[in-house]
């Protein structure tokens, strides 16, 4: 049916520059639905376009533009652009053209809305607004000409001063400047920081004109036309920008580059929506395709060139790289994900890498070239770069990773075991290390690892991931307790032995393996953190807390060690967990030493 | 419609959804990956982190990323570790 009613249309079209008869369009009419013309309008279909023009309804081609929109077709493609040229003041259907969904492109189409809106006499005439939907050079100093003529929402700046100055025009500078006092007149409606000129002025990616922004500021403050408060809230916001401008316009760049990617990124989505429905009943074929989708992003993300979007996809590989590596159990193959994701500065990829390298792959030497780009990258800070890897430096979490990796680097060169000093605010930031990362772990454990779940009722065929399925955190002792009880202990340490070795596996097993028999615990520890270092942090912990006594419960609850340790509650004097922790730090050499306070 | 059949994922708050693939899911899926995250403000770069808060009261639909992170857990700390024989 619709092949012929197609055939129909073409043969009506292609009859000459087409003077149809009447009773042919009402034919015509008939055949072309207003679901067929929402159906062309996802096709972008210019042709379509052209036959319901010739129909002369507008009410398909409001249909069509419906479908341009739900098609997400947001600039106007140009074999429609130049239907709506041609008809533009057609009296059927050219007001319907005109509001066509899609942001036009061409200066003749600018031209034709700019007559229309120099002719206008009312305030509710659409071109005002169909203008202004355009991201086309070379305007704006046009559109400033006539800015008087828009009609203003009250107490707001006019449409197209905000239309150019979002643009970062220079035409719109010195208007928006002189409008920074109006913005505070708003005020009570809005807070004060929300100056729309002023922000729109700080947004501009020019030093110069954040200072002007500054100066009329100052100005409106010796006039005291600007109350304290709105002065104080102005001030804050200029200063941030002018204290370090690299920074700012640095800043700048990245927001730019992240909505570029975001935009261009969600072209790919939909497909990646069907790769994802893959992950659990096909690992293999779900990991083939998630690395030939991270391909097409990663190459996004290169033609960006913004270091900020590359660690977005570096997440991504981290990810891909965990499953390979411990889900299909291809270290080998893991490494080439997690090299990508350590190259763009991805910490957990980093230290994922060298993991893989010394502890599964027994490569020495790549390794120690993973374990030194680490300690490289935790150690500096480029000036301008607007992502932490390893937590800000003068950090706890930052102090930890430097410290341990520096000690792993050595142990990997030397094969001698951690048996040095460890400061208070390094064992305090390797537990902020293992708790802000665990959620990296969670998921991709969950079948190795016996996790503390709970029962989740959900609507059926529902996909709960483990994560959104843990136990609360312990509250008090008992809930330690309860955890403890929950352990199931029959033939764990057999299971835990059968894993790969792997540090990352520490992040979650450390519940399980808390309450394991003394020598279990320590046979788990030395296998997956043969250094040793991370072992320290934890048996110190426990030794330390061990020496705390009647306060030992209240802290290691309120400082989640025990939500970590639950052996912490085992029953015995000393329990499986505190004869694990007082043979290790014996065997290294090792005590714990109190701050004073 | 497309014919893609939208995937609905269950959100870490009571009652509401998002598609997969969504900003939203991406959000949430990095927010769970990585709890600690530095978000840019006016007023300067602010670390924060992702804590799931424990519910008040069983909620039986729920389907929330609790447990892991202790709320208001405070600092391990007043001790260092030393060799025996310095």
């Amino acid at each position: 049916m619709r092949g012929a009613i197609a055939l129909i249309a073409v043969l009506f079209v292609a009859q000459a520059g087409a003077q149809i008869t009447e009773s042919e369009r009402r034919l015509l009419q008939g055949a072309i639905t207003v679901g067929a013309a929402t159906e062309s309008g996802k096709a972008a279909d210019a042709a379509a376009l052209e036959r319901i023009v010739a129909l002369g309804d507008p009410e398909l081609v409001r249909a069509f533009s419906r479908g341009l929109d739900v098609a997400r077709v947001e600039q106007m493609p140009a074999d429609i652009e130049a239907i709506v040229v041609r008809h533009f003041d057609d009296p059927r259907v050219g007001a319907a053209l005109r509001a066509l969904s899609p942001r036009y492109r061409t200066r003749k189409l600018f031209d034709l809305q700019y007559a229309r809106v120099q002719a206008a006499f009312k305030a509710d005439e659409p071109s005002f607004k169909e203008i202004l939907r355009t991201d086309q050079p070379g305007i704006d100093e046009d559109l400033m000409r006539i800015a008087d003529k828009f009609p203003v929402p009250r107490d707001e700046l006019p449409p197209v001063l905000i239309f150019v100055g979002t643009r970062h025009h220079p035409a719109a500078i010195a208007a928006l400047v002189a409008s920074i006092d109006q913005g505070y007149k708003v005020l009570g409606r809005v807070a004060p920081m929300h100056n729309r000129p002023l922000g729109l002025l700080l947004e501009y990616p020019d030093v110069a004109v954040w200072r002007r922004a500054a100066d009329e500021l100052e100005r409106l403050k010796r006039e005291g036309r600007v109350t304290d408060e709105a002065y104080a809230a102005g001030k804050q916001q200029v200063d941030r920008a002018l204290a370090d401008p690299e920074l700012t316009l640095a800043r700048m760049r990245a927001r730019d580059a992240r909505a570029q990617f975001e935009k261009r990124r969600a072209a790919l989505a939909v497909g990646s929506v069907r790769i994802d429905a893959m992950r659990d009943e096909s690992p293999r074929m779900y990991a083939d395709q998630q690395a030939k989708y991270l391909a097409r992003l990663d190459e996004i993300a290169r033609e960006i060139g913004d270091e900020g979007v590359a660690y977005d996809v570096a997440d991504q590989y981290f990810t891909l790289g965990m499953m390979v590596r411990f889900q299909l159990r291809d270290a080998r193959e893991a490494v080439t994900y997690l090299e990508k994701a350590a190259g763009y500065h991805h910490a957990m990829a980093q230290v994922a890498l060298a993991d893989t390298y010394q502890l599964e792959l027994n490569d020495r030497n790549a390794a120690l070239a993973a374990y030194e780009r680490a300690l490289a990258e935790v150690t500096t800070q480029p000036k301008g770069r607007l992502f932490f890897p390893y937590s800000p430096q003068g950090n706890r979490m930052n102090d930890f990773w430097r410290a341990w990796l520096a000690q792993e680097v050595e142990f990997v060169r030397t094969g001698k075991p951690f048996q040095g000093r460890i400061p208070e605010n390094v064992i305090a930031g390797f537990f902020d290390a293992l708790y802000g990362n665990a959620g990296y772990f969670i998921d991709v454990f969950a079948n190795d690892i016996p996790l503390d779940m709970r029962e989740v009722q959900a609507f059926p065929g529902m996909r709960i991931s483990p994560r959104s399925r843990l136990m609360p955190p312990a509250g008090d002792w008992s809930d330690v307790e309860a955890s403890l009880g929950r352990v199931e202990k029959a033939g764990l340490a057999e299971k835990l032995a059968k894993l790969p070795p792997s540090r990352l596996y520490l992040f979650v097993s450390l519940r399980p393996v808390s309450a394991l028999s003394a020598a279990d615990i320590l046979r788990y520890l030395a296998r997956n953190d043969p250094s040793g270092y991370w072992t320290t942090c934890l048996l110190g912990t426990v030794s330390y807390l061990d020496s705390r006594g009647a306060e030992r419960r209240e802290l290691a609850v309120r400082t989640g060690a025990a939500q970590l340790l639950p052996g912490m509650a085992a029953t015995g004097k000393p329990n499986a967990l505190s004869s694990a922790a007082t043979q290790f730090l014996a065997t290294r050499g090792l005590r714990v030493k109190p701050e004073a306070r | 419609m497309s014919g893609l059949k939208a995937k609905l994922v269950p959100e870490l708050r009571k009652g509401l959804c998002y598609e997969a693939g969504s900003e939203m899911d991406r959000y949430i899926e990095a927010s769970r990956r990585n709890p600690v995250m530095l978000v840019e403000k006016w007023d300067g770069i602010e670390e924060i982190r992702v804590v799931a808060r424990p519910a008040a009261a069983p909620q039986a639909h729920a389907v929330a990323a609790q447990g892991y992170y202790p709320p208001q857990r405070v600092p391990v700390s007043g001790f260092s570790i030393e060799p025996v024989k310095r």
